[in-house]
């Protein structure tokens, strides 16, 4: 995996293809109604701000976003996991024979259209590398270490790129890589909760790359580490021990850090060692009415989608906290347009492909559910759900009620209450995400139900993996052993909060977990 | 000597009327308010503690019975500690600014069935007009008041119109009194 690592470290380590820069418009369609995106009055509406009052948040501006070049998309194709040295051999053959396809290079014509190229958008990778004959082995050799799901034949995180004749590339950091989950049965679900460990592979290549550094190469590795996690994590007006950490931490320690990570769970930008997210389940966000566990953006509309997918697909490094830039070279200058050394920072999608990844977001729909329980059981859990309150919150059909929940620690002022669904209780769990991050809002949204199934790890920061554990009372306990994420230096932690569920019967909390499996 | 006799007559006056009066005073021994809300199909059942009241009652003289009644929605129990939590914050009861909950009654007739308080209840700063149908047992010196009513919860702000809990509420209310005065 030296290539992939290498892109990876070329992200951290602020390199970034710049383009000669071109005025964008917004793309106007005689078929479809496609709203802008980066409009400046609508992301003023849509994002919510930071937990703490006096920091404000300033995006690009329209004029410097549409100079930004629009991305071009080609066609991707999948990394077949085979042992046949042959058979693959003849496969990227194929492929190479293949012309580029510029997947938007015929306008579409109907919903569907939208969808299925929506679908490539969801594919597409923000950066490549070029494919070589060791590549198959070095990613079996990282299928091992980090304990990666693989389905049956494929690789479906990556995929292999055709941007020129001849030549095959292996695509990274698309939407797919982190919303791709395969089941235990080698089966995949795009769009659900991933389960692809994207940190643990960074912290294994960050780790071997550590071990092989000659000892005068030390001190700039950790620099290099620090300023990429720094761009990555940093809030700088929070005085938190998390935050302040990142002023000297050495490459070994962010290794530890990134080494605990699960799958399922991430230090998405924005977030923290101790405070990672949760990947969210994409099937269903149609219904959802805030986006990311701390609510940090509104989903009104598919506008509000498609801006969400313009600012993580990685322009909100370029925001300006309160004249803080996570991605600028000096963490105050914002680059010029399409100079940002950063990744994905220096194009942007084009209008229509945001308007048919959010069509293809919208179509997500979750497989057919395999589980099987008697009805007298679901029955059963169904009465207990809904006796134990559960459905206040998490309200059928949608088994949420859309609302945010405030944290310990945090107040709504007034003004709130009016601009957001607030259900102003604290359900009392780990509060630091939302008061400790960039991402923090001083809320959490309450998430749906729907399709528990095919998901774990549970929480806002995965802290469990299994529905069983989340009902356990022991999790209370200071001396429990998260069996989800557990934060790198502590051997126990307490995860508290959300006490529903709690006190029940065995027999009642098997019903229970029946039902959740059902929705 | 004059005046004597008037001060006589005013005090002689006084606790004539108090006997009088205070045969139909109740002192409240215990209480009892469970309210009833449906959730999702199933009723949810939730109590105030601490209830206070005063009451004086005489079936004969209805014209002249009256009770004020103030119950603390801090003390709230619905059985999932967080759910009383939120009961208590500014969408619901807003116990920091409304911390009780009053009844009074203006009139009170016989029913069919035993009798039918005319009253206003305030309740987060909102002041509406009910009836409480209530029975009243009497055993020598001891007595029990048992009232039932529904109020519609967004008519006081607890809380917002919702596809699965009810906006109706039923209360029920017992009171165990024995004569005297609290």
């Amino acid at each position: 995996m030296k290539r992939r690592t290498l892109l990876r470290s070329t992200a951290l380590s602020v390199i970034a293809v710049s383009t000669a820069a071109i005025l964008g418009f917004q793309l106007k369609s005689a078929s479809f109604d496609i709203p802008k995106t980066w409009d400046i009055a609508e992301i003023t509406k849509f994002m919510l701000p930071p937990t703490d009052a006096a920091v404000s948040v300033t995006p690009i501006s329209e004029e410097y976003y549409y100079k930004l070049p629009e991305r071009k998309i080609f066609k991707s194709y999948p990394i077949l996991l085979t042992d046949d040295t042959e058979a693959n051999r003849k496969y990227i053959d194929s492929l190479k024979s293949l012309d580029p396809v510029d997947i938007f290079q015929n306008e579409p014509k109907t919903e569907q259209d939208l969808i299925r190229l929506g679908e490539e958008v969801f594919s597409a990778p923000l950066a490549t590398f070029d494919y070589s004959d060791s590549f198959l082995t070095e990613l079996k050799a990282s299928i091992k270490n980090a304990e990666i799901p693989i389905s049956k034949k494929t690789f479906p995180y990556y995929s292999y790129v055709v941007d020129e004749k001849s030549k095959i590339k292996v695509g990274v950091f698309s939407c797919a890589m982190c919303h791709t989950r395969v089941m235990p049965d080698g089966t995949t679900i795009k769009g659900a909760q991933g389960n692809f460990p994207l940190d643990k592979i960074d912290g294994f290549g960050a780790e071997n790359a550590l071990k092989s550094l000659p000892k005068e190469k030390l001190k700039e590795f950790d620099e290099g580490m620090r300023a990429g996690r720094n761009m990555l994590q940093k809030a700088p007006w929070v005085s938190h021990s998390s935050q302040t950490e990142l002023d000297t931490i050495s490459a070994a320690r962010i290794i530890a850090y990134l080494k605990a990570i699960p799958s399922g769970v991430m230090i998405r930008h924005g977030s923290n060692y101790n405070q990672p997210t949760n990947i969210p389940d994409l099937i269903g966000i149609k219904d959802r009415k805030y986006l990311d566990y701390t609510g940090l953006m509104m989903h009104r509309n598919i506008g509000d989608i498609m801006r969400y997918a313009a600012f993580n697909q990685l322009l909100d490094m370029l925001n300006s906290y309160n004249g803080y830039i996570p991605a600028a070279t000096d963490f105050k200058t914002l680059p010029e347009v399409g100079k940002a050394p950063f990744l994905g920072c220096s194009d942007r999608y084009s209008e229509m492909q945001l308007y048919a990844l959010g069509k293809y977001l919208y179509s997500l729909k979750a497989p057919k559910n395999p589980n099987s329980f008697p009805p007298d059981l679901v029955k059963k859990g169904e009465l207990v759900f809904k006796r134990e309150g559960c459905v206040t919150c998490h309200t059928p059909p949608l088994y949420t009620n859309n609302k945010l929940t405030p944290v310990d620690g945090f107040t709504p002022p007034a003004s709130h209450y009016k601009s957001y669904d607030i259900f102003d209780v604290s359900v009392e769990t780990n509060p630091e995400l939302a008061l400790y991050t960039r991402r923090g809002t001083g809320y959490y949204k309450v998430p749906s139900l729907l399709g528990v199934w095919y998901r774990s790890p549970f929480g806002h920061s995965g802290n469990v993996a299994t529905l069983e554990d989340w009902l356990d009372k022991r999790r209370l306990d200071d001396d429990y052993v998260p069996t989800g994420f557990k934060p790198a230096f502590a051997k126990t932690m307490a995860i508290k909060g959300h006490e529903f569920g709690m006190d029940i019967t065995k027999e009642e909390k098997t019903a229970l977990i029946a039902f959740l499996k059902t929705l | 000597m004059k005046f004597k006799l008037i001060i006589g007559y005013i005090a002689l006056f006084t606790l004539a009327s108090n006997w009088v009066f205070g045969q139909d005073s109740w002192k409240i021994d215990s209480t009892r308010l469970v309210f009833y809300i449906s959730n999702a199909g199933l009723d949810v059942e939730g109590s105030m503690t601490g209830i206070t009241a005063q009451i004086k009652f005489s079936k004969n003289k209805l014209d002249r019975s009256l009770f004020v009644a103030e119950a603390k929605p801090e003390t709230i129990h619905t059985g999932i500690k967080l759910r009383d939590k939120h009961l208590k914050k500014a969408d619901y009861f807003d116990i920091e600014k409304y911390p009780t909950i009053k009844i009074e009654s203006k009139k009170i007739i016989q029913s069919k069935n035993g009798f039918d308080a005319y009253c206003a209840i305030t309740l987060k700063g909102q002041t509406k007009e009910i009836v409480i149908p209530f029975m009243f047992k009497q055993t020598n010196r001891k007595a029990e008041f048992k009232g039932t009513f529904s109020l519609n919860r967004l008519d006081f702000g607890l809380g917002e119109k919702s596809i699965v809990l009810s906006d109706t509420v039923k209360i029920d209310i017992w009171a165990g009194t024995s004569r005297g005065t609290n």
